[in-house]
């Protein structure tokens, strides 16, 4: 599984998650992308069936979760697999949604590679 | 991060909550946010007796009133106040409001104090509004699905499921009861009647959350003055006092998901404050965006342990008339809809109005205390603020 790029701090080592500027442990600045185990436990999940976006009401239900990486953060993700359930381990993959948004896709951990397009059809992988 | 010593708040002696207003509500309005202000100050002043004058200090909240701002509505309502404040807090504002306002009252930093959350809605408001509502939501949550609030809270209520137990006619049980409270309040926007059945073959929206389980965004505003015990008493007034409040944000932010709010933290020292307890509670107000939040205010609050909710909504009967806790006795959101900041304000002005004898359709049989909580501003994956105040019934 490929590595995430995300923010880490230089003086802490903390993985920071949502994007800052600034170490939310330490305060300090130096924050820079470094490359991070992709893997999770998915605590949550569920099955939009309503959404503010025409892309997404055009691909219900759409299946989201929380996902808490090894390294620490939480992350709210896609879920390529419509079957996994809480508690299961998963790979998080970065990829740019049909909007051009970098965003992030749990799969269950040692999924073949898959594409937006597997996570908008709603395959199972 | 400990904490080694913290001073215990001084009490709120002396401060008077007056003249609860509520604009009534409607689905989408096609007047600005300062209308809402404008009519809530409007019906303040004549509430309480006073000219505009009087009014030197204000205190608003509002998710449609910008690029204005509290100091541009001083110009448009040719005010000139010597204490303002805007609490952008959603649905933490009203108690926020009335506690800095009280704090303001006692130094004598302002002698009246409006305090208004208001707020309008426009076919595309809500989806304006959650689509821009912060960094974190913009680049993390937002375009997971879109669903705005829905979707986070899907994921609470789903985990609070999983650990406890919880079922959707647990949630039942609240809603149940709150549409039971609306019909009976004069200015509650959605009155139909609704069961068991009814709640739980609604339109599913995410996950567990389904159409009943959701408030509607609407237009409208809520209000109360601030001032001092003996201001009030000059004019006439019925009033409210505070008996202990708290707040506290962020907390427990290493929770993976949210399971409790600050009020874990701060009951104790509240209840403390004002000398009671919550067996002594006769209405309890909750921040009711979705009952699974209803649930931690009651959990955090005292009223049962964690995890031990859904038992608690089993056992008490919340509705206005039934003799035990009543809980959103005017339908809260939930059935009243949710107009913006002034869903923050909801439970202090219809605390106030039951507390004072001046419900509208719904009056409770006595009460003597409430305890009114807030809870606010999911920033990313989980609401960030939690507030409460107990408040009891003043004299006249």
């Amino acid at each position: 599984m490929t590595d995430l790029i995300l923010r880490q701090c230089g003086a802490c080592g903390t993985v920071i998650y949502p994007r800052r500027e600034i170490c939310p442990d330490c305060l300090s600045d130096d924050v820079a992308d470094q490359a991070v185990a992709a893997e999770g436990v998915l605590l949550a999940r569920v099955d939009l069936q309503h959404s503010l976006e025409p892309y997404f009401q055009d691909h219900m239900p759409w299946p989201t979760g929380t996902v808490q990486l090894k390294h620490g953060p939480v992350m709210i993700v896609h879920l390529v697999n419509g079957d996994l359930t809480t508690g299961a381990a998963v790979d998080i993959q970065q990829m740019t949604d049909a909007k051009g948004r970098f965003v992030m896709v749990a799969a269950p951990t040692g999924s073949p590679a898959f594409t937006w397009a597997d996570v908008e059809k709603g395959r199972q992988i | 991060m400990t904490i080694v010593s913290r001073k215990s708040p001084a009490p709120y002696d002396g401060v008077a909550l007056v003249a609860p207003v509520t604009v009534p509500y409607s689905r989408f309005s096609d007047k600005g946010a300062q209308w809402f202000f404008g009519k809530t100050l409007s019906a303040l002043l004549q509430s309480a007796g006073l000219n505009k004058a009087d009014v030197d200090g204000l205190a608003v909240s509002s998710f449609t009133l910008a690029p204005d701002s509290v100091i541009t509505l001083t110009e448009y309502f040719k005010m000139s106040p010597r204490w303002i404040e805007q609490i952008p807090l959603g649905g933490a504002s009203g108690v926020i409001a009335l506690r800095r306002a009280a704090r303001a009252v006692q130094m004598g930093d302002a002698d009246v104090i409006a305090c208004i959350g208001a707020d309008t809605n426009s076919p595309d408001g809500f989806r304006d509004l959650v689509e821009n509502f912060s960094t974190f939501s913009a680049s993390s949550a937002y375009p997971y699905g879109a669903a705005g609030p829905n979707g986070a809270f899907a994921l609470i209520t789903q985990h609070y499921m999983d650990q406890f137990g919880a079922t959707r006619e647990d949630f039942g049980e609240i809603c149940l009861a709150q549409r039971h409270n609306a019909q009976a309040y004069q200015h509650a926007l959605i009155k139909k009647d609704l069961d068991q059945a009814g709640y739980l073959a609604a339109r599913p929206i995410a996950g567990p959350v389904h159409m009943f389980d959701c408030v509607m965004p609407c237009a409208g505003a809520e209000g109360f003055l601030v001032m001092s015990v003996d201001r009030a008493r000059s004019l006439g007034q019925p009033y409210v006092v505070i008996a202990g409040a708290g707040e506290l944000h962020n907390a427990y932010g290493d929770d993976p998901v949210q399971t409790r709010g600050g009020w874990v933290d701060f009951a104790a020292d509240m209840y403390a404050q004002a000398g009671l307890g919550p067996e002594e509670v006769d209405l309890l107000y909750t921040y009711d965006d979705y009952p699974v939040i209803s649930m931690l205010q009651m959990e955090g609050l005292g009223f049962c342990d964690q995890g031990e909710a859904p038992r608690f909504v089993r056992d008490t009967n919340m509705r206005y008339d039934a003799g035990m806790l009543v809980h959103n006795s005017s339908g809260g959101q939930l059935s009243g809809g949710q107009a913006g900041s002034a869903a923050g304000y909801m439970g202090v002005v219809e605390a106030m109005r039951q507390l004072t004898g001046g419900a509208l359709g719904n009056q409770v049989h006595d009460p003597r205390i409430a305890l009114v909580s807030g809870y606010g501003m999911v920033n990313y994956d989980r609401g960030l603020c939690s507030t409460a105040a107990l408040l009891k019934k003043g004299g006249v």
